[in-house]
C-alpha cells in the first residue's frame, strides 16, 4: 500500500468530518441569526462558495503540475514565503479550533470545569496523530464519517417529535445582500478548503468529481442538521451559546434519555480529525520553509506554541471574543482560499513571462 | 518480543482508562456532595425571591439543617435573595452541598412570581450550564409555590417526580399545552402570542395532600400575568393549536345517553379570510377515535345511522370545546395563547406586518368556526347488535 498517497473518497471523509465539526459546535453570534427559516438555505451559498473557492487552488494545482517539479517549489523562495503564511493561518486555524472546543467542553461537558488539561492532551494527542501522515488519517477518517453519520442520523430521527413547524419563520423574501452576508459568514466557517493548495499532490482519484461530492453532501448534511435545530427550538436558538448541542439534548428514544452524551462523544471524534489534519497542513507547509528541520521536532514545536496560547486565551472570554472574531474569521478562510493560491498563479505568470523575455533576448532560458 | 511490547501497551491503556471515569457530571465530586435537584419553586418576597427545592436525600438519613418533611427520599430547603440565581446560590450555605440542576424535574411559579416578568425569572435557567431546557413549568394558582413544593403527599415519594408526570401526562391527553422553559420563551418571544402555562393546586384530602391540575395560566405579551382558564376552557387549547395528541371524549347521544371516546391522533388544518379587516379563521379539524363505551347501545342496533351519529356527537363535543376557550381567550384578559397570530404570518405574511403591533384587539375581534371531521376506528369488543 502506498502510504505517501491517499484516495479521495477516503480525503473527503476526513475534509467531511472537518466541515462537519464547525455545525456540530456552531457558535450563536449576534449578527447572524440562526433562528430563521433562511437559515436552512444558507448552505446553498456555502457550496456555491466551496465550489468558487476551488478554482484559485485547482489552477495552482495544475500551473505547479505543468511548470515545476515539486522539488522547485520547495527550493523557490516565492513559495517558501507562501508555505510559511499557510503554515501560520493553520496554526492559527489549530488554536480556533482548540478555543471552541474548550469553550464548548466547558460549558457543555463539564459545566464550570477549567478543561485546559484536558485540551492540552488534546493537542498532543492531535499531534502525535498527524506524524502518522494524511494516510493514516484519511483512512480513519472514512470510518470516522460512518459513525458520524450513523448516530447523527440517530439522534435526528429522535428528534421528529420535538419539531414544530410553527418554529420555523415565514419565507418571506429577505434582503439578499443580508442573506447573502448570513450565508458568506456561514460558508468562511469551513477554512478546511485552503488546505487543498498543500495537500492536493498527495490525492490520487478523480479529485474533483470527489470535491464536487463532498461540497454539495456538506451543504445537504447542514441543511439537515439546521432543519433539525431550527424546528425544534425556534427562536430559543438564538439565546443559546452552542444551538446544534442544545437540540441534540432534547432527543430522546425509548430509555435512550441523554443521547447529547452519545452525540458529543461523537463530536470528539470530528475535533480530532480535524485538529490532526490541520497539524499535518501546518506542519508539512513549515517543513517547505525550514527544510532542515526535523517534521517532528516542527510538530513538538507547534504544539508546544499552541498549549501555550491556549493557556493564555482558556479562561478568559475576551481573548477568545478576539479568536472568533468575525474579520479574523474571514481572514483565515480568505487568505489560504484566495489569496495566497491566486498571487501564486501571478508569481507563476510573470516568471514565465520574465523567462520568454529572457529567451527572446539571450536566445535561452535560465 | 513484539507480542510483549502490545501486551505492555495494553496494560498501560487499561491502567489510563479509569482516570477518564469522571464520577457524576462534576469530576471527583461525590453523589452524596451534591444537591441534586428535584423541583424548584419561586416565590415573589419583597423585591427578591424566595426558592424552594426539594432535592434527592442522597445520603437516606436526614441533615440537621434539613426540613425532612418528606421523611425519606427528598428533602426541601428553602432560601432568599434578590434574584432567583442569587437565591439558588445560597441553598450552599444550608445545605452545605453544591445545586446541581441538570435532574431537575419542574419548575413551579407561584401567584406574586408569576406577575413579574416571566422571561427575567426564566433568565438564570436558560443561561445556567446544568440546567436543562426540557424542565417543565407550571403554576401555582391562587398558592405560593413554596406550599406546592412543601405539599404533604403520601410519604417517601419524589413529589417533583409526580408533578413531572402528571403534567407530562396531562399534555399527552391534550388537557394542557406542555410548557418547557423553551416553550415558554418561544412563546414570550413571539410577538403576537401569550404564554399559556397549566396551573396546579394542591387539595386537602385529610392529612394528606394532593396535586390538582388546575387549568393554565396565561401571561400576556408584557409576559406578566393576565388570567387564569379553568380546565374545562383548557381542553380546547389543543384543538385550536394542533396539537392533539391522545385524550377522551364523552359526548351527549339524541338519546340522552352518553358516549366515551379515546382519542387516537389529530390534526387540525386553518383557513385564514381577511374581511375587510376583520379575519375568519376557519378550523378543520380531523380525529379519529375509538370507541370506548356508549349508553344504551342497544338503540343503535336497529337505527342504520349509528356511526353518523356517534360520529356527530363527538365532533359537537370537539367543536363546543374549542369554540368555548376561543370565546374565553376573546374575552377582556384573554389573548392569542393559541399562535393565531403566528399562522396568519405564515400565510399572510403582509397582512401580519400591518397588523402584529395591534394583535390583541386584532385577535379580539376576529372569527372562528370550526369543522370537525371524525373517524371512528374501533368499536370496541362489545358490537352493536349485542344486547345488554
Amino acid at each position: 500500500m502506498n502510504s505517501y498517497r491517499v484516495s479521495a473518497p477516503q480525503f473527503f471523509s476526513l475534509l467531511y468530518l472537518s466541515a462537519l465539526s464547525g455545525v456540530f459546535m456552531y457558535l450563536s453570534s449576534p449578527q447572524v441569526s440562526i433562528a430563521k427559516t433562511q437559515s436552512l438555505f444558507r448552505p446553498i451559498v456555502f457550496v456555491i462558495v466551496a465550489l468558487v473557492s476551488a478554482v484559485p487552488v485547482f489552477c495552482l494545482n495544475s500551473q505547479l503540475k505543468k511548470r515545476l517539479g515539486t522539488e522547485n517549489v520547495a527550493e523557490n523562495k516565492f513559495f517558501k514565503v507562501m508555505a510559511f503564511v499557510y503554515a501560520c493561518v493553520y496554526s492559527f486555524g489549530i488554536v480556533r479550533v482548540c478555543a471552541r472546543f474548550d469553550l464548548f467542553a466547558s460549558s457543555e461537558l463539564f459545566p464550570g470545569t477549567q478543561m485546559i488539561v484536558f485540551i492540552i492532551a488534546l493537542i498532543i494527542v492531535c499531534a502525535v496523530l498527524s506524524s502518522l501522515g494524511l494516510g493514516a488519517l484519511s483512512r480513519a477518517g472514512s470510518i470516522f464519517a460512518f459513525v458520524v453519520v450513523a448516530a447523527t442520523t440517530f439522534v435526528m430521527i429522535s428528534l421528529g417529535d420535538n419539531v414544530d413547524l410553527l418554529n420555523f419563520t415565514p419565507l418571506v423574501f429577505e434582503e439578499s445582500s443580508v442573506f447573502l452576508k448570513d450565508g458568506l459568514l456561514f460558508a468562511f466557517q469551513s477554512a478546511e478548503i485552503g488546505t487543498l493548495a498543500v495537500v492536493l499532490p498527495q490525492i490520487e482519484g478523480k479529485v474533483l468529481k470527489n470535491y464536487i461530492v463532498w461540497a454539495v453532501l456538506s451543504g445537504v448534511s447542514f441543511s439537515a442538521i439546521l432543519f433539525f435545530v431550527v424546528g425544534t427550538l425556534g427562536g430559543f436558538a438564538d439565546t443559546q451559546l452552542f444551538p446544534t448541542y442544545t437540540a441534540v439534548t432534547l432527543a430522546q428514544m425509548g430509555l435512550l434519555q441523554r443521547m447529547d452524551a452519545l452525540e458529543s462523544a461523537i463530536w470528539i471524534l470530528c475535533v480530532v480529525e480535524k485538529l490532526s489534519f490541520y497539524f499535518f497542513v501546518a506542519v508539512e507547509c513549515f517543513k517547505v520553509t525550514f527544510r532542515k528541520v526535523h517534521k517532528r521536532v516542527i510538530c513538538g514545536v507547534l504544539a508546544v506554541a499552541v498549549c501555550t496560547v491556549m493557556l493564555f486565551v482558556s479562561g478568559d472570554s475576551e481573548r477568545f471574543s478576539f479568536i472568533s472574531y468575525t474579520p479574523v474569521m474571514i481572514a483565515v478562510y480568505v487568505i489560504p482560499v484566495f489569496v495566497l493560491p491566486i498571487a501564486a498563479l501571478v508569481f507563476l505568470k510573470i516568471t514565465q513571462h520574465k523567462k520568454a523575455v529572457d529567451y527572446e533576448k539571450n536566445g535561452k532560458c535560465d | 518480543m513484539k507480542k510483549t511490547g502490545n501486551a505492555i501497551k495494553l496494560l498501560v491503556l487499561c491502567v489510563a482508562l479509569p482516570c477518564l471515569l469522571c464520577s457524576c457530571e462534576k469530576a471527583g465530586t461525590e453523589l452524596s456532595d451534591l444537591m441534586i435537584i428535584q423541583g424548584i419553586g419561586i416565590d415573589a418576597v419583597g423585591g427578591g425571591y424566595r426558592v424552594t427545592v426539594e432535592i434527592l436525600n442522597n445520603e437516606q438519613s436526614g441533615s440537621p439543617s434539613g426540613d425532612s418533611s418528606s421523611e425519606n427520599k427528598t428533602k426541601i430547603y428553602n432560601a432568599e435573595g434578590e434574584s432567583v440565581g442569587g437565591a439558588l446560590m445560597k441553598l450552599t450555605t444550608k445545605s452545605g452541598n453544591k445545586p446541581f440542576y441538570a435532574h431537575n424535574r419542574v419548575i413551579v411559579l407561584g401567584e406574586e412570581a408569576a406577575n413579574r416578568n416571566l422571561e427575567d425569572i426564566l433568565d438564570f435557567f436558560e443561561r445556567n450550564y446544568d440546567s436543562r431546557v426540557s424542565e417543565l413549568v407550571c403554576v401555582a394558582k391562587n398558592d405560593t409555590a413554596e406550599s406546592v413544593i412543601r405539599a404533604n403527599l403520601l410519604n417517601d415519594t419524589v413529589k417533583s417526580k409526580i408533578l413531572e408526570k402528571m403534567l407530562e401526562q396531562s399534555y399527552k391527553e391534550s388537557l394542557v399545552p406542555r410548557m418547557r422553559i423553551i416553550d415558554v420563551i418561544n412563546a414570550a418571544k413571539d410577538e403576537t402570542s401569550f404564554v399559556c402555562i397549566p396551573a396546579v393546586t394542591v387539595h386537602k384530602n385529610g392529612d394528606d395532600e394532593n396535586f390538582v391540575l388546575d387549568g393554565c395560566a396565561l401571561f400576556g405579551r408584557d409576559k406578566t400575568f393576565s388570567m387564569y382558564l379553568s380546565s374545562g376552557d383548557a381542553e380546547g387549547l389543543a384543538f385550536l393549536d394542533n396539537n392533539i395528541k391522545k385524550g377522551f371524549i364523552s359526548a351527549e347521544l339524541k338519546n340522552g345517553n352518553s358516549a366515551t371516546f379515546i382519542i387516537n391522533k389529530g390534526k387540525t388544518r386553518y383557513e385564514i379570510t381577511d374581511n375587510d379587516g376583520r379575519l375568519h379563521y376557519k378550523l378543520k379539524i380531523y380525529v379519529s377515535c375509538d370507541l370506548e363505551e356508549v349508553g344504551g347501545a342497544e338503540y343503535f342496533s336497529t337505527e342504520e345511522g349509528f356511526f353518523e351519529e356517534i360520529k356527530a356527537a363527538a365532533g359537537e363535543t370537539i367543536a363546543k370545546k374549542a369554540e368555548n376557550t376561543f370565546a374565553v381567550l376573546q374575552s377582556e384578559h384573554g389573548g392569542d395563547a393559541v399562535r393565531f397570530g403566528k399562522r396568519l404570518s405564515f400565510e399572510n405574511y403582509g397582512l401580519y406586518t400591518d397588523l402584529k403591533d395591534e394583535w390583541e384587539r386584532v385577535f379580539s375581534q376576529c372569527t372562528a368556526s370550526v369543522e370537525v371531521n371524525v373517524t371512528l376506528r374501533r368499536i370496541g369488543e362489545e358490537t352493536f347488535h349485542s344486547r345488554k
